[in-house]
């Protein structure tokens, strides 16, 4: 019996564990999802402490304080997830509202009729892909009446891979088009204005391959056959916005020798990659796999070999040094000023601005190139002709710059060999190209920077210099009038330091060179700076030994008088401080002051006064035996364990 | 001080009409005073001196006359008043020695205290009343004790000289005066002992030591015959120590006495 019934416990235990891990759990407030953050209600679960999103999902974003004001960023999406895997239907809506004019009270509410752009996303997901029909449809909204369908398109999925045909219209034109049951784009894909409902253009594919593009233009037809058609190895990669990029890119290549094709399919494409990335982002800042779908072409490819992957890291390189000396010379304001009136200058800055826009130019298109990952879908001799074309001349450079109205060219060569970019399509000539320009770059701003060198430092010994006679004037009025309140040694002491502020700075009048003028006026007027706060201190030091006085006397009560008597203590240390330590001090600021020593002197002055004070409470009678007989200030100074600099 | 020796050899009965004034006897008073402090408010006093007297061919300093010494606690009750308790052996020389006579006698004594220092203006005004219990006895070897009290007053002023108030390295003048009465069964028509007027000179080296010296003029009526009066010129050299044995950490912080 008992038996029995501990079974059932263990039994109801056991189903209550199970039920609770894959109990759903419900969440029902603010969620932030990438920029978006709205009401949210989701289904979720806790798998080892994970939020695993599971069952329906709903988030909107709306605020109705901001729509009245500037408008609103409107988002909503609803769908469903299966271990945080997209399943089922989902539907995603983005708007940019504004209030509308009009404002309606019906079932006791305010409806409050809004303008502005909906983009509505919505199909099917199967296993994180899309599966079946994906409509997007973008409208114009006016007081809540749809007033044009701005961009739709309509696409069939299996698993991921676009199917069949499909179809993207905006507001100019419509294109229709066909993909394999592998994705690859095929057939013919043709783009129709919407306004004369004739064909603009023409991508014939032939699986994933882009054979030829026409061009219709009136009753013109261009034709061109377009690069991916050859032999060539290929690569099959998404039709995104890369892949417009490649086209993009063999569109460069060919303008000089077309220029009829406007490569309309482009804006569409674009358009449409756009709009999908919108929805894929929403997938991808839930933390589902991301979401692209694969539309295949196939393009030609032209891997770098490892020393070309070299190559290329170093124009990379040699462009990045390159532009920033470039962008520091043309944007420094000195350079900006001289070359208006110095000729050197303003070759070279001109010279600069030149190599910057014909030689740098084409590097940097293929530092761009590389970072956007399509430098490998163009050949080398395409890529070399396109960057280095034959009509221009990478040789040498004609610089063209006025200086007092008068305009003047002069020529400057490039270390590249005419032969080398005519007969090879290696990136090696690329590289020294890139090699050379740096290099005369770095020639002219070592040049141009021992003009800025030589101005900066003028200026910056005009400003040394009037620093030091700020220094001088105001060491002159402080020695005036702490003399004349000090009599005696103190006074003489301070007056001293005027007259050898007075040596200090006659002795570097008569320095020539500039960079040794910077180098003392810079010294001196931490020295002058120095002499100052030494005259303080020296005229500290009545009160301060008046002060220790105070503190070495001690009253005692004497039991004969009656009262009490002052008494010095420690009569020894205090005389050594008075008899041969301030002496010494005063007679060292007086004669034996130079730049060097004067923070040791500020710091004898300061630590002298600070050791005495110390001294008072500490026990000195063995100290006072060996003061007695001692009157070299260096061993007073060092038995008073004096620091002779500036204690941290 | 106190002199207290009967001068024998002289016809007590003999009672003059008026009374008579002696000639005057010259002394050497060399005296220390120890002042030592013991704690906060409690001072040990120790004073040692050394008294001469003429003789026939020496003034002043002719023979030993006694040698003094006084203890005492000391109290420092405050600034202006301070109390002393404590006895004194003094040890008196046999100044006209005679046959079957001892050299030296002892003579004890009790005695109390109470100084009051007043300052004024630039000086010290100080009054002191001590009351001496003194037992004293003759030179010849049967002498019994006497027993008298002793009641003395002294004002006395400091003055500093070169400084504006008394302290180290000051130079001072020291007038006073001092009455002392005496009474007790000995005492039958003699209870003026002694008048003394005396002003020294003194230099305070620091607060711990000063030295002064000066002459002291006194009078007062013989134990024997009221009658007779005693009269002497005395040269006085004083040394005062105050001495501070206490730990340094108990001198901290000094006593200002409410200063």
């Amino acid at each position: 019996m008992v038996l029995r019934f501990s079974i059932l416990i263990l039994l109801s235990c056991l189903t209550t564990t199970v039920s609770l891990s894959q109990n759903s759990l419900h969440y029902a407030g603010p969620y932030r999802v990438g920029s978006y953050t709205g009401k949210t209600e989701f289904d979720y679960k806790l798998l080892d402490g994970d939020t695993v999103l599971h069952g329906d999902f709903e988030m909107q974003q709306a605020d109705l304080p901001s729509l009245l004001k500037q408008g609103d960023d409107f988002f909503s999406c609803r769908g469903s997830f299966m271990n945080h895997v997209p399943v089922g239907e989902w539907i995603f809506e983005f708007g940019k509202f504004n209030a509308g004019d009009r404002l309606e009270l019906g079932n006791y509410k305010y409806k409050v009729n809004i303008s502005g752009t909906l983009h509505s996303a919505k199909g099917m997901m199967l296993d994180g892909k899309p599966h079946g029909e994906w409509t997007h449809l973008v409208q114009h909204l006016d007081n809540s009446s749809v007033t044009e369908n701005v961009f739709k398109s309509v696409f069939n999925f299996e698993s991921g891979i676009p199917q069949r045909s499909f179809r993207i219209d905006n507001t100019d034109y419509s294109l229709l088009g066909r993909f394999l049951r592998d994705g690859l784009a095929h057939d013919v894909w043709s783009l129709y204005a919407n306004e004369t409902a004739s064909e603009v253009e023409n991508w014939q594919f032939s699986e994933g391959n882009l054979n030829k593009i026409y061009s219709y233009s009136g009753s013109n037809t261009d034709t061109i056959n377009a690069y991916m058609a050859d032999q060539a190895v290929k690569q099959v990669i998404t039709l995104d916005d890369r892949y417009i990029s490649i086209l993009e890119l063999h569109r460069e290549l060919l303008q000089h020798s077309d220029t009829s094709v406007n490569y309309l399919m482009y804006g569409i494409l674009e358009q449409h990659a756009e709009y999908y990335k919108q929805v894929s982002q929403i997938f991808t800042n839930l933390g589902a796999k991301s979401f692209t779908p694969a539309f295949k072409v196939k393009v030609k490819h032209f891997p770098l070999n490892d020393q070309e992957v070299q190559q290329v890291k170093s124009i990379r390189s040699n462009v990045d040094h390159s532009e920033i000396i470039t962008e520091r010379l043309l944007n420094n304001a000195q350079l900006n000023l001289l070359k208006l009136a110095d000729e050197e200058v303003a070759y070279q800055y001109s010279a600069v601005a030149a190599i910057n826009s014909e030689w740098l130019e084409p590097l940097r298109k293929l530092s761009r190139y590389d970072e956007r990952d399509i430098l490998t879908y163009i050949s080398r001799s395409d890529l070399l002709s396109h960057l280095l074309p034959a009509g221009k001349n990478f040789t040498s450079l004609e610089v063209t710059y006025t200086v007092d109205n008068q305009t003047y060219t002069q020529v400057i060569e490039s270390s590249l060999k005419k032969e080398s970019i005519d007969r090879s399509d290696s990136l090696i000539h690329l590289k020294i190209f890139s090699e050379a320009v740096l290099e005369r770059l770095e020639a002219i701003q070592s040049s141009l920077d021992s003009r800025i060198l030589k101005q900066e430092r003028q200026a910056e010994l005009d400003q040394l210099e009037r620093a030091l006679y700020q220094r001088m004037k105001l060491l002159d009025q402080r020695v005036d009038s702490l003399a004349t309140i000090n009599d005696g040694a103190i006074g003489k002491t301070i007056s001293s330091l005027k007259i050898t502020g007075n040596e200090i700075v006659s002795e570097y009048s008569e320095l020539k060179d500039i960079s040794e003028r910077i180098n003392r006026a810079d010294q001196l007027v931490n020295c002058l700076d120095s002499l100052n706060t030494l005259a303080l201190e020296v005229s500290e030091v009545p009160a301060r030994s008046a002060v220790i006085n105070q503190e070495y006397m001690d009253r005692v009560w004497n039991p004969f008088t009656s009262t009490l008597m002052d008494e010095q203590i420690k009569k020894p240390v205090l005389e050594a401080y008075e008899n041969i330590l301030l002496p010494y001090l005063l007679e060292q600021v007086q004669n034996n002051i130079t730049c060097d020593n004067l923070g040791e002197l500020i710091a004898q002055l300061k630590n002298t006064n600070s050791r005495m004070l110390e001294l008072k409470t500490e026990n000195t009678r063995k100290l006072e035996r060996k003061l007695k007989n001692q009157n070299d200030p260096i061993e007073v100074l060092q038995l008073l364990k004096i620091p002779a600099a500036e204690a941290n | 001080m106190i002199f207290s020796i009967i001068s024998r050899g002289q016809d007590v009965d003999q009672r003059p009409s008026e009374s008579e004034i002696k000639e005057p006897a010259t002394r050497l008073w060399i005296n220390t005073y120890g002042n030592i402090r013991l704690t906060k408010r409690l001072f040990w006093i120790a004073q040692t001196h050394f008294r001469f007297q003429e003789t026939e061919n020496t003034p002043f300093a002719g023979q030993w006359a006694q040698i003094y010494n006084r203890h005492a606690i000391s109290y420092l009750y405050s600034k202006n008043l301070t109390v002393s308790l404590g006895g004194v052996l003094r040890v008196n020389f046999n100044t006209d020695e005679m046959e079957n006579e001892r050299r030296t006698v002892p003579e004890w004594r009790i005695w109390h205290q109470y100084q009051f220092a007043m300052p004024i203006s630039r000086f010290m005004v100080y009054h002191r009343l001590r009351i001496e219990h003194r037992w004293s006895q003759g030179f010849s070897d049967n002498s019994d004790y006497i027993f008298r009290n002793r009641w003395r007053y002294m004002v006395r002023f400091k003055i500093p000289l070169n400084k504006p108030k008394l302290g180290s390295q000051t130079w001072y003048i020291s007038p006073e005066a001092e009455l002392i009465m005496q009474s007790g069964q000995p005492v039958i028509d003699s209870p003026m002992e002694d008048l003394r007027l005396h002003t020294s000179l003194g230099y305070i080296i620091n607060p711990r030591l000063t030295v002064a010296t000066g002459f002291m003029y006194s009078q007062g009526q013989e134990l024997a015959n009221g009658a007779f009066y005693k009269q002497r010129y005395t040269l006085r050299f004083h040394v005062y120590f105050s001495p501070d044995i206490r730990k340094v950490k108990d001198k901290l912080p000094p006593i200002h006495m409410g200063e």
